[in-house]
């Protein structure tokens, strides 16, 4: 099995992934939604990155809380999907201004 | 999630700039063919030209109407789903200042990874049946 496989083989690491793609979290908070342990947690953040789906922060020297990212090529379509969306209104607000001084002549 | 947000001026008065956005010819003239009427609650279309994965057609519902300051209705059609455009106008003595806004992405986020997990040859009966029934959920 494949590291990927393996690692969206477990529901709550599926979970896991689905919960960071929304938005990055660190473990403490991760542990506190699932209510699990951060030694358990942490073990399966280690198998989502060591199947490159996630990425974590370096360590802190300062013991600050680790943020987790999805890494997740469809979080980089849905950004690409929207940037088009923004510049066809772009063009099309300033459409409608060639729109309404083609009116005013008339 | 991000939300599109554009501010444009017109050099021309608030009733003209409504009137485009509110008659179906005028909007259809600027935007995209669509039979548009500015009533709360009214269901309408734009149609456009279809692609692979888009039929071309955006199905929208008007949500709010303030006649010469604001217009909003939902937009759903190819990877969109529920999503929502307001156009805010200002009065500034003969012209209009346009306040767009584009929002409610959330669920393609949802969309995309799920596809992308497909499309990767991930599938397994617990991914379809359990992540549906998580998304459903929330």
């Amino acid at each position: 099995m494949s590291d990927v496989f393996k690692a969206i083989a477990d529901p709550t690491r599926r979970k896991i992934l689905l919960m960071l793609a929304e938005e990055p979290n660190n473990i403490g908070e991760i542990s506190d939604w699932f209510e699990m342990s951060r030694p358990a947690v942490a073990k399966h953040l280690k198998i989502l990155q060591n199947a490159s789906l996630i990425t974590i922060d370096a360590d802190d020297a300062d013991g600050r809380q680790r943020n987790c990212y999805a890494q997740l090529e469809a979080l980089k379509e849905v950004d690409e999907y929207i940037t088009e969306l923004e510049a066809y209104w772009k063009s099309k607000l300033k459409g409608l201004n060639s729109y309404l001084a083609k009116k005013s002549k008339k | 999630m991000r939300t599109i947000k554009l501010t444009v001026e017109y050099d021309f008065p608030v009733e003209e700039v409504w009137y485009a956005l509110t008659d179906k010819e005028a909007l259809s003239e600027w935007l995209m063919p669509c039979n548009i009427e500015p009533v709360k609650g009214h269901k309408f279309q734009f149609k456009t030209k279809p692609y692979p994965g888009f039929n071309g057609i955006i199905d929208c519902e008007v949500l709010e109407v303030v006649e010469h300051e604001k217009l909003s209705f939902s937009w759903s059609g190819g990877s969109l789903k529920d999503t929502r455009v307001t156009f805010i106008l200002k009065r500034i003595e003969n012209k209009t200042v346009l306040n767009f806004e584009h929002s409610g992405f959330e669920g393609i986020v949802n969309t995309m990874i799920i596809r992308r997990i497909l499309a990767n040859g991930w599938k397994s009966k617990i991914l379809t049946v359990y992540l549906p029934k998580y998304l459903a959920k929330k």
